[in-house]
């Protein structure tokens, strides 16, 4: 089969299916980094101190839901593929699949480094550790901005 | 449903009554006490030396005790923990509830077995060390200093290091007239006696020595190797069974454990009492007390102190709090058992300040509907319901945690309240659905920020109200009424244009929020000393349009967490769902409770601290800064027990 051929018949599909792996792919990536760090980070505190293991996890989780959204966003597509989409069915799809894929990539790291910075609030004031947690969901607003984006474009298939 | 409203307490008495006056204060933990301010000159003060480094150091043996034999004594569960409520005690039983003489007593034993346990570990180590050192040598059946001091014969035990080509033990070997026996050999290196005539060139051999790096042996016992290894295990099994014999006494120690929890309390207790001296005044002659209490528990209070202190003995003034002392009065938040769990969510940000609004009612309203849309689902609902419901009904919880669960605990029927209008149970459709949160994402995302709006509208009539309050209407004008007419306004104006297709109505809309934006300007300029800075004030508060934008869009968070919690578990259905029916029914099943209990907690993790975002910043952040004082009253510490009035 031709090159031409194949994406005339399949191009939308393939397309489709590419964007679901860009949802899911990089913003797992930023959410793999950014759960990462924070989990060394609070290894080493709970090391010292036992008892905040609960609080610990919950800033180390706050990075995590990134790739939860670009999970959503992939489920969503991948719902939505047929082996007869048009192309340009697919190539919305491959567009939807990108502003929670590279939102949530670099979103989470950088809530992952607030996060982690967030443990220190934890170690020293526990009473404040919701400031730590304020700081962290401040970024997570714009993966927030970039599931929604995704979100209504899938809706324009 | 508000901030309590205080009076300030202020009580005169003898200084011999000083103990029992603050112990009663303390068991009915009500007062909050206030420094009071007086010049040096007209009153000897005393106490103010006091020393209580002493006291903190005897709490802190006490808490180090308790410490070591938590470590042992074998602690209750979470669940145990909490079936029954916290034994009960006041001041005077709590003082008999535990002997001095023993505690003290205890707190030594505790210390020396602790010490012996930290020998014998260090012993323990010691042994280690030791028999790996000699346990390759065991094989030698003379003693390393005998053959030291052999006649003819130079005698050297040591080490040399492993090679693949044996040159270092080839340098050895090449050295005339040496004998060398190999007692082992390892990985690491070659064990070896050197034995070697006396009259030999002793500066030729210690070149060859260098050569093959040998290390010589230190042997510092009596015995010989084999016997030492031998000893060296009967000690190590003394000391174990000495170490498992304290470790059995110390599990033993329940009781004790108690008694120091007890005579921390009191302790504690005293230590607080002690440090209100440098609050409150105390002379050869006098004792003074200022502070301040709930209105409605002042009769009470006088009556109790009457029933205390002699008639004649003291006075106690009660006056109702003036306007200049409105800044150090505290703040205590009274509300109705349903809004009360809310509290703590306006405490984490701040305490009001006493002339301020309480917005915990507020808070209440709209966290309440916030979570509800973010979880949106009933099955989650419902199991939080009986989650919260348990651990309320049959655990004896502390004040702060208990406040916390009731939360959830009010929290769950909105949660089941939108699950039911989103018609998701555990991510399964029922058909009680009134919206498709998938298929009509745009409108729960109108709504969401519609939601937004009235939200921020309301911080914006908070301030207004607030700045009423405090006397400054000008502000209230400035920061509160125009700048929700401004977006009333805007609103109005976006209306007209894009629904009813009117240039009326948009021109009014416009037109208004022109009037109120000029109306900030106006009063900037007025309401500032310096006038030029107060244009340039005026003009940054209306660069501030750009973040109500920014709040608003905030609000979508509202739709999109719904939407993510729900396709997740739609997502986890499906998978489960795709298994083969063998496995469905096993595997699947366990599966299916490990994935949705994960996506539970991630979207009632995801709801509390957004909610909490959108509350602290997008509504606080517009009238709310939260700089007062907390009421804090003088109690006990009651990690361990409550105190109560005897």
């Amino acid at each position: 089969m031709e090159w031409g051929q194949f994406f005339s018949e399949y191009g939308g599909l393939f397309f489709g299916a590419l964007g679901a792996v860009v949802a899911v792919v990089f913003s797992g990536f930023g959410s793999a980094y950014g759960t990462g760090v924070t989990g060394e980070a609070a290894a080493a505190l709970t090391k010292e101190q036992p008892d905040k293991f609960v609080q610990s996890l919950i800033l180390q989780l706050l990075p995590g839901t990134q790739g939860l959204y670009g999970f959503v966003i992939g489920f969503l597509i991948i719902g939505g593929l047929s082996m007869d989409m048009t192309l340009q069915q697919g190539l919305i799809y491959l567009v939807a699949g990108i502003p929670v894929g590279l939102v949530g990539w670099i979103s989470g790291i950088h809530q992952g480094r607030v996060a982690t910075a967030g443990l220190q609030i934890l170690a020293k004031r526990p009473e404040n550790v919701v400031n730590a947690i304020i700081y962290a969901i401040m970024v997570e607003t714009y993966a927030i901005l970039a599931l929604i984006a995704s979100f209504l474009l899938i809706n324009l298939v | 449903m508000a901030i309590a409203k205080m009076r300030k307490l202020s009580l005169y008495t003898l200084p011999a009554f000083e103990n029992e006056l603050l112990e009663h204060i303390q068991e009915l933990k009500g007062v909050h006490i206030d420094k009071i301010e007086v010049e040096e000159t007209v009153f000897e003060q005393l106490g103010e030396d006091i020393n209580t480094l002493e006291l903190e150091q005897k709490i802190s043996e006490l808490q180090t005790a308790q410490g070591i034999l938590e470590k042992h004594v074998p602690q209750p569960s979470f669940i145990q923990k909490n079936r029954s409520p916290k034994p009960t005690y006041n001041l005077r039983e709590l003082k008999e509830a535990y002997d001095v003489a023993a505690v003290n007593d205890a707190v030594t034993l505790v210390y020396t077995l602790r010490d012996r346990l930290n020998e014998i570990d260090i012993r323990l180590d010691e042994i280690e060390s030791e028999r790996e050192d000699i346990t390759p040598w065991q094989k030698i059946n003379v003693h390393p200093d005998r053959l030291e001091k052999l006649k003819n014969l130079q005698v050297l035990i040591g080490t040399i290091p492993q090679a693949t080509d044996r040159r270092y033990i080839h340098a050895l070997e090449a050295f005339e007239g040496l004998e060398i026996s190999e007692i082992y050999q390892n990985q690491e290196e070659h064990g070896l006696i050197l034995a070697l005539p006396k009259n030999i060139d002793m500066k030729e051999f210690n070149e060859a020595l260098i050569e093959s790096h040998f290390e010589e042996w230190q042997y510092e016992y009596d015995e010989l190797p084999q016997e030492k290894l031998a000893n060296l295990s009967i000690e190590e099994k003394d000391l174990k069974a000495e170490e498992k014999n304290i470790q059995g006494s110390l599990r033993e120690k329940g009781d004790v454990l108690e008694q120091l929890r007890l005579a921390e309390e009191y302790e504690y207790a005293k230590l607080l009492r002690l440090n209100t001296r440098s609050e409150s005044l105390l002379t050869n002659y006098l004792f003074v007390l200022s502070g301040y209490m709930e209105a409605d528990k002042t009769a009470d209070f006088s009556k109790k102190m009457n029933d205390v202190l002699p008639e004649n003995a003291y006075v106690l003034e009660v006056s109702d709090v003036s306007e200049a002392d409105e800044e150090t009065v505290p703040t205590l938040l009274t509300n109705n058992s349903i809004t009360e769990p809310f509290e703590e969510l306006t405490l984490m940000y701040g305490t009001p300040n006493y002339n301020e609004l309480d917005p915990t009612p507020y808070v209440m309203v709209f966290y309440s509907v916030f979570y509800g849309m973010m979880m949106g689902d009933l099955g989650y609902g419902l199991l939080q319901w009986i989650g919260t419901f348990l651990l309320l009904k049959f655990l004896h919880l502390d004040d702060g945690f208990k406040k916390m669960v009731k939360m959830f605990h009010i929290l769950s029927y909105p949660t089941m309240i939108v699950g039911l209008i989103y018609g998701s149970f555990f991510g399964v459709t029922i058909p009680t659905q009134l919206v498709n949160i998938t298929e009509q994402a745009t409108e729960v995302l109108v709504f969401s920020i519609g939601l937004g709006i009235i939200h921020i509208l309301s911080g914006l009539v908070l301030n207004a109200v607030n700045q009423f309050r405090q006397g400054n209407p000008g502000g209230a004008i400035k920061d509160g009424i125009s700048w929700i007419v401004i977006l009333l306004g805007l609103i109005i104006g976006a209306a007209g244009t894009m629904l009813f297709q009117n240039e009326m109505i948009s021109n009014i809309g416009f037109g208004l929020s022109l009037v109120a934006a000029l109306v900030i300007l106006v009063l900037s300029v007025v309401l500032s000393q310096n006038k030029f800075g107060g244009l340039a004030a005026g003009v940054y508060d209306l660069y501030g349009i750009s973040g109500y934008i920014g709040d608003m869009v905030s609000y979508s968070r509202l739709m999109a967490l719904g939407l993510s919690g729900s396709s997740i578990a739609v997502a986890f259905n499906m998978l489960i769902g795709m298994l083969p029916t063998p496995y469905k029914f096993t595997i699947g099943v366990v599966l299916i409770i490990v994935l949705q209990l994960f996506n539970m907690f991630l979207s009632v993790l995801s709801a509390y601290v957004h909610g909490m975002r959108l509350i602290f910043v997008e509504f606080f952040g517009k009238f709310f800064d939260g700089t007062g004082t907390a009421f804090k009253p003088l109690k006990g510490l009651e990690k361990f027990i409550n105190i109560s009035e005897r």
